[in-house]
This record gives structure tokens, sequence and C-alpha cells, in this order.
């Protein structure tokens, strides 16, 4: 199984919640093509269905399940030891419901991801997965 | 909340640069040894923490995955000199929180030839303010090597303030190469006396290459854990951690009238503190001392920050003996970093595996201190943080 995927499960069991609880996600999209992938880990939808995930519009804003209202990795930059900062930061104020213009309305379940490295093979070195709630 | 427990330790030898295994080769030789120590499998641990300076990100993974790959939480060290102990101290609040049963601290060092300078210089360095205190001071600091400046400089302000004669620091070297002379680890093990100490090419001030830390290569390791753990896991339980603290800098490390703060005085001091109150014992109670000589001046600065003598006494303390076999502490039995090297990742760890080795009363090679019961760690970086840590 995949690092990511194990520290989901971890976040999700310690927190009570399942995937269909969360309302936010901020998630690691260094390259575009990895954000599908980390829509199936995370359980947002069945492995497979990440790109019909998309494709419905449902991570976007407005959407089921709204990923990187923030613009992400892609748009904001990644200066690497701050981008998991910044998406806890980021869903901290999705949840007070402080976002602005990228606020999804009651927010109440937030999810942060951040990975880093790859050392043998092609899994991550570390995972790391945040479960918020208020 | 209960002492974590010392279940392993074990450490490479250590070596000049480019004469060992690369980093990740080390540090899963000495997270094996280890391991081994505590008659455990990499599976029985539930999270490392790796310490190293020069390397790139999730240098710790590669090491520890030679070893195996289990999924555990790895997180990797950075705090300088410190870094080793820094590892520890964040495994050992694990354990002691109940976090973690059983977790696992590994320091490694790969470096390069030379004295230790800054690696990123289209920025500001973290140690600025630190050496900007040394130049309000002294004059010709520029172009003077990071660690050389700052420690050569609070070398030179202890021996104004307090009239000390240049043999004492001499007689660190002297002492740091005796202590060697049986450990096979060390890279330095052949005796030198005050005259070849002194003889040696100047860095800054006083200070004289064999009044140096060499770079070394090498790794080590230390896995701690509950007394549950250890008793379901058959681990000796003999050897534990009552106290730690890990302190970074005040305004006294700033002082440009008192330089032994930027070399990491009042962080020492600081750390002590909070490593004696909480084992609820004192310097007095202290039978054996690793301690961070990097440089003479740094040995003869932690005897008085760890009070293991009075501030200025220093002299003393050396001249009567009470800092070797036969005086009140034995300090830096494996030779220390001076003698044995200082291969920043592992050093702090290094240190708690000759503790630890100390308290189990089994060194076979003549460097046994008899009868210790307590031991005194001591690691610093300049930066700065400090860890000291008392076992028993």
């Amino acid at each position: 199984m995949p690092a990511g995927q194990r520290a989901a499960q971890l976040a999700y069991e310690q927190a009570g919640v399942s995937p269909s609880d969360v309302d936010v996600v901020e998630l690691h999209d260094a390259f575009a093509s990895e954000e599908i992938v980390h829509y199936e880990d995370l359980g947002l939808c069945e492995r497979g269905e990440g790109v019909a995930l998309l494709r419905s519009g449902a991570t976007s804003l407005g959407g089921r399940i709204p990923v990187n209202p923030s613009g992400g990795l892609l748009s904001p930059g990644h200066p690497l030891a701050a981008s998991g900062v910044r998406t806890i930061a980021d869903i901290t104020n999705q949840l007070r419901g402080r976002a602005g213009d990228v606020q999804v309305p009651d927010a109440r379940v937030g999810l942060a991801q951040m990975l880093g490295g790859v050392v043998n093979g092609m899994d991550v070195a570390a995972a790391s997965v945040h479960v918020l709630t208020r | 909340m209960e002492s974590p427990i010392i279940a392993g330790v074990g450490m490479t030898p250590f070596t000049k640069p480019g004469a060992s295994a690369t980093y990740d080769v080390m540090a899963a030789d000495a997270v094996r040894r280890a391991l081994s120590d505590a008659g455990l499998e990499l599976t029985d641990v539930d999270r490392a923490y790796a310490a190293y300076v020069y390397g790139d990100s999730t240098s710790g993974q590669r090491g520890l995955y030679h070893v195996g790959k289990t999924g555990m939480p790895i997180v990797n060290v950075n705090n300088n000199c410190s870094s080793g102990s820094t590892a520890l101290w964040l495994a050992s609040q694990a354990v002691r929180s109940g976090t973690a049963d059983c977790a696992l601290a590994f320091g490694f060092e790969q470096m390069q030839k030379g004295a230790l300078n800054m690696m990123w210089t289209d920025r500001p360095s973290p140690v600025r303010d630190f050496i900007d205190v040394v130049a309000r001071r002294y004059e010709g600091t520029e172009e003077v090597p990071m660690a050389l400046l700052l420690f050569g400089a609070a070398g030179a302000d202890y021996m104004e303030r307090y009239g000390t004669r240049p043999e004492t620091f001499l007689k660190v070297t002297v002492k740091a190469r005796q202590h060697a002379r049986s450990n096979a680890n060390a890279v330095f093990r052949d005796p030198v006396t005050v005259e070849q100490v002194l003889a040696s090419p100047r860095l800054f001030k006083s200070l004289t290459r064999l009044q140096a830390c060499p770079p070394t290569n090498g790794a080590a390791a230390v896995i701690v854990c509950t007394s549950d753990f250890a008793r379901a896991h058959d681990i000796d339980s003999g050897t534990r951690i009552p106290g730690q603290g890990l302190a970074t800098d005040t305004a006294v490390s700033f002082d440009p009238d008192d330089l032994s703060g930027v070399v990491g005085y009042g962080v020492t001091e600081q750390a002590a503190a909070a490593a004696y109150e909480q084992a609820g014992l004192g310097p007095g109670d202290v039978d054996v001392v690793e301690l961070h000589d990097c440089f003479t001046v740094n040995e003869i600065l932690a005897y008085e920050a760890l009070g293991l003598t009075a501030p200025g006494t220093s002299e003393k303390f050396i001249e009567d003996g009470d800092n070797t076999y036969g005086g009140r502490v034995v300090v830096n039995p494996s030779g220390g970093l001076l003698s044995k090297g200082h291969p920043i990742g592992a050093t702090g760890l290094a240190q708690i595996t000759e503790l630890t080795q100390q308290l189990r009363g089994a060194i076979a090679d003549g460097r046994q201190v008899e009868g210790a019961r307590i031991g005194l760690q001591h690691n610093i970086g300049v930066g700065g943080a400090g860890v000291v840590t008392v076992l028993g």
C-alpha cells in the first residue's frame, strides 16, 4: 500500500471520520497528474475513478469535495518545508470561515496531506495526513 | 512519567573523511549494532529519528531502508552539532509521553576535509549574529572559518577573564589522547605531548590544530523503550534516561563582553538545569561524563556550565586531575570529539553509546570507569541548541 494511502487510513482512524465526512482538502499537487492518484489514496473516490471525479467537477470550488481551493502547490508555489504548514493554515482558515473568495460553505472537516521525497523505488519517503475538525 | 530505558546502543568505528563506507551504509551498520545489542528486530521499533547535517533530504530513509522498510514514521533531524542528541530527545519524548513503546535515534555523517564552513552562501548565515558579536570584540575575524572563529574567540575571552595559562588548554588534548589509547573506534589513538599540541598549526588566536576535533565519518544509534516493552522483549532495563534537557539561546549568548555565550555556555547551563531537575540529581552525583569537546576551550567551558567545577576554576580542576581516572569524575573516557572524532550527526549518540557501556560496567579494554553509576552527556551545536542527558 502506498505511504500516502497508509497515512490517510491512520489519520481517518485516529480522527474517527471517513472520507465522505471531509468537506475540503489541501493536497500535494507538485505535478498535475499526481492529484488524480491522491483522490484515490485519500478515499475520495474508488481506485481508478480519479479522472472521473475530476471531470465531474466534484473537486472544484462549488463541488461536493473541493480540493486545493488555495490553488495548491501548482499555483501558490512550493517552498518545500513551508508547504505542509501552509496547507494546515489554509484548512484552518476554511474551518474558521475566513477563506474569503475560496471559502467552502460550512466546512467542518478538513484534510491536509503532504508528501516528500523518493528514496527507493517509486514510493515517497514520507507522507503526512492531518484531519482537522471544528 | 517513567524514564525511558536504553534498550540498545551501537556505533561504527569513526574514520577520517574518505576512509569509510558511505553515509547510508554506516547508518545501517550502526542501527544493526543497536538492534543486535537490544535483541530486537527493526519491526519491533515504532518510529525513528535520523540525525545528520551534511546531505540531501531523506538521507535517513536511505540508510534505514538498508535494514528494512517497515513503513514506520521516520523523521530527519538537523540541529547542527547537537543533531544526534536532538534525535534522541525526540525519541525519548515519544517514549516518555506514551506515543511510542520503542523508538530509534540514529545519526551519521560523511564529512569533507577541512574546517567547518557554510554550505549556502547566497543567503544570510544562521550564525551571522554570533559572528557579529565576536567581530565587535576582536579584529581580524574576516575570512576565519566560522567554528574556528567562534571557539577561538571564546578561548581568548576565557584566558583574558581568568588569566588561564595556555598549557591548561593543551592538557585537554593530551588527556583526550590518553583516554582514546585503547578505544578501537577512535580516529586518533596516538599519545601527544603539550609541546606537540602547542606546535601544531595555529588556527585563530591561541587555538592550534590539535585543539580542534577532526572532520570525521561515522554513525551511531540508540534505541529507547518503555519498561513494559522491555519486560515483554526481555531487555536489560538497567540503564535509563532519568533526566534530559534541550535548550536554545537567550540574550546571554550575544554578549560581546562574555564570549562563552556564543559557543553555548548559557545553553548548556539551561539544558543541564533541566536535566538535573528532572533526574533529581546534581553534578556531585555524576561519575562519568561525555561532553562536547569540539575544541579544548569548549571542554573547559563545559566543566563550569555543567557545574562540575565553579566558574573560573577549570585550571585547578585539570591540575588536580579531577577530570580523569582517579579524580572526581572521568571526562570523555572515549577520547571525546578531540580524539574519537566528530561525525556531526553521530556524535551525541556515540556519547550515549559510550556512557551506556560504561554504566553497564562491561568495557574490557582498560577505559572502564570503575563503579560508574551516573553518567552525564553534553552535546551542543552553534546556532544554536544544546542537549544535556543524565543516565543512570
